[in-house]
């Protein structure tokens, strides 16, 4: 949802299905990079090292820096979502009805942890 | 430094304090056999084994880190001249900076040779130089200081003694964390109640198992799960242990991708647990309690309001390393930041999925 806001705060344009790793353009600035970068660095994928040189040199260094720690912060927020059994926020869960359904999201477990919300 | 003789010997102060300072470091070190200054964190722990243990008894060795002052009672000796008042803290400086001076023999340069000048001036200087374990030297890359102060903080308190584990056991915990991380091969879960509560040595086979599969498999972490790990351990120790988790988890992988190693899991600090439940908590959805009352602000925020002070080291992280709570609620961040915050949601929700986390 907060993908969608900020795209949609500075009007650009962003298919959410590029979120759960299936092709698509976004207008977000350099927006494909950062995928792939996420995609290797959360992989431990060898594609790693030319990703981050390459985001060195489009973005400067401090974007290489924060890209790294949004990634790494998110691996520690999604394991507390998860061990903890957080429900979605109920704004959230009622605002994303159609987006969870066609981006297959209802699927995860941690789905479950917010149904009574849902209900 | 006065005369030619302070020059080259140290004082009897120097001596005494070095004395104390060598015992200190040797008894810690009789404890720690693996220890090593942050600058050698690489060594294998056997060959930093053999040397400590081999360092009291042979004439002539001195332990890792005594010439440059930076043992572990060297640090201790730094924490405690910081927390002096002002004056104090200066004489108290003064005899440390002089006491490493003096464990060995130097020689100063001639344009050195000046009183009021700076001699020996990376010993001299030894206040100022940045000894934090996470510092602008040990990343290749301009990590921000605000980020630097969280991760320090953080490094700071996974040793201490936690609200429902001691810091032996808090230690153990991010051992096997760090095992798991780099265990690639799938893992098959084992039934909890099957499992030992009985330490082994530090930890039970039943706590190794719950940091492994939130460590490992948390998007399989189901309430039936969750609520049998909570009835075994408590509320708690499970709450202080995904802390633990989530905790360390970024940290590494923030290295990692940075191209440096881990840092070596810090020496578990003394003290009892104190095992107090927060007030204001209760049952809002989670699988375990949490603060409820007057509540305002995102759920993963209070996920871990059972161990609060941990809690607050994670929120620390968390804003310095994605958005603080003043950048979170604006869609359109500063020109200033390195990244606008749709690129930053792209990546936090790539990431999200590659983790099947639906939250």
């Amino acid at each position: 949802m907060l993908l969608r806001a900020s795209s949609k705060a500075t009007e650009k344009d962003v298919s959410l299905v590029c979120a759960i790793g299936e092709p698509a353009t976004t207008d977000i600035a350099h927006g494909d990079l950062l995928l792939k970068f996420t995609e290797a660095a959360n992989y431990d994928s060898s594609e790693f090292k030319n990703l981050a040189a390459e985001v060195i040199s489009c973005m400067g260094e401090g974007a290489f820096v924060k890209a790294s720690s949004v990634v790494a912060i998110f691996n520690g927020l999604v394991r507390s979502a998860d061990a903890i059994g957080i429900p979605l926020d109920d704004v959230t869960m009622s605002n994303t009805v159609q987006e969870r359904e066609d981006l297959g999201l209802n699927k995860y477990q941690g789905f479950n942890n917010s149904l009574e919300c849902d209900n | 430094m006065n005369t030619f003789k302070e020059l080259y010997f140290p004082s009897g102060e120097s001596r005494d304090l070095n004395k104390r300072l060598r015992d200190e470091h040797e008894n810690f070190l009789a404890e720690n056999p693996n220890w090593v200054p942050n600058e050698l964190r690489l060594l294998p722990k056997v060959i930093a084994r053999a040397f400590n243990k081999m360092c009291p008894k042979t004439p002539f060795m001195v332990p890792f880190g005594w010439i440059d002052g930076t043992t572990w009672a060297d640090l201790k000796e730094q924490e405690r001249i910081l927390s002096l008042p002002e004056d104090q803290r200066v004489l108290d400086a003064e005899a440390h900076k002089n006491a490493i001076r003096g464990r060995c023999f130097r020689i100063p340069r001639p344009y050195e040779v000046k009183s009021e000048q700076a001699a020996f001036k990376a010993v001299q200087d030894y206040a100022l130089v940045d000894r934090r374990v996470f510092n602008v030297e040990t990343f290749d890359h301009k990590v921000p200081e605000e980020l630097l102060d969280a991760l320090n903080a953080c490094w700071s308190r996974l040793a201490e003694p936690g609200e429902w584990w001691t810091g032996k056991e808090r230690v153990a915990i991010l051992e096997e964390v760090r095992k798991n991380c780099s265990n690639n091969a799938p893992t098959v879960s084992t039934p909890l109640e099957t499992l030992s509560k009985k330490p082994s040595p530090i930890i039970s086979p039943l706590t190794s198992e719950i940091a492994r599969m939130v460590t490992s498999n948390a998007a399989e972490i189901d309430e039936k799960w969750a609520k049998e790990a909570i009835s075994l351990i408590g509320e708690g120790k499970y709450s202080e242990l995904v802390s633990l988790v989530v905790n360390i988890v970024p940290i590494d992988i923030f290295c990692l991708l940075l191209g440096r190693p881990v840092v070596s899991l810090p020496v578990p600090k003394g003290g009892k647990p104190g095992g107090k439940i927060p007030e204001g908590l209760s049952d809002g959805g989670a699988f375990v309690r949490w603060k409820t009352e007057n509540w305002v602000g995102p759920n993963v925020a209070r996920a871990l309001s059972f161990v609060p002070k941990d809690n607050e080291i994670r929120m620390k992280l968390v804003g310095s390393m994605y958005a603080g709570s003043e950048q979170f609620i604006s869609m359109v961040w500063d020109e200033n930041e390195p990244l606008d915050r749709a690129q930053v949601e792209i990546i936090a929700a790539r990431t999200s999925s590659i983790n099947e986390c639906f939250y």
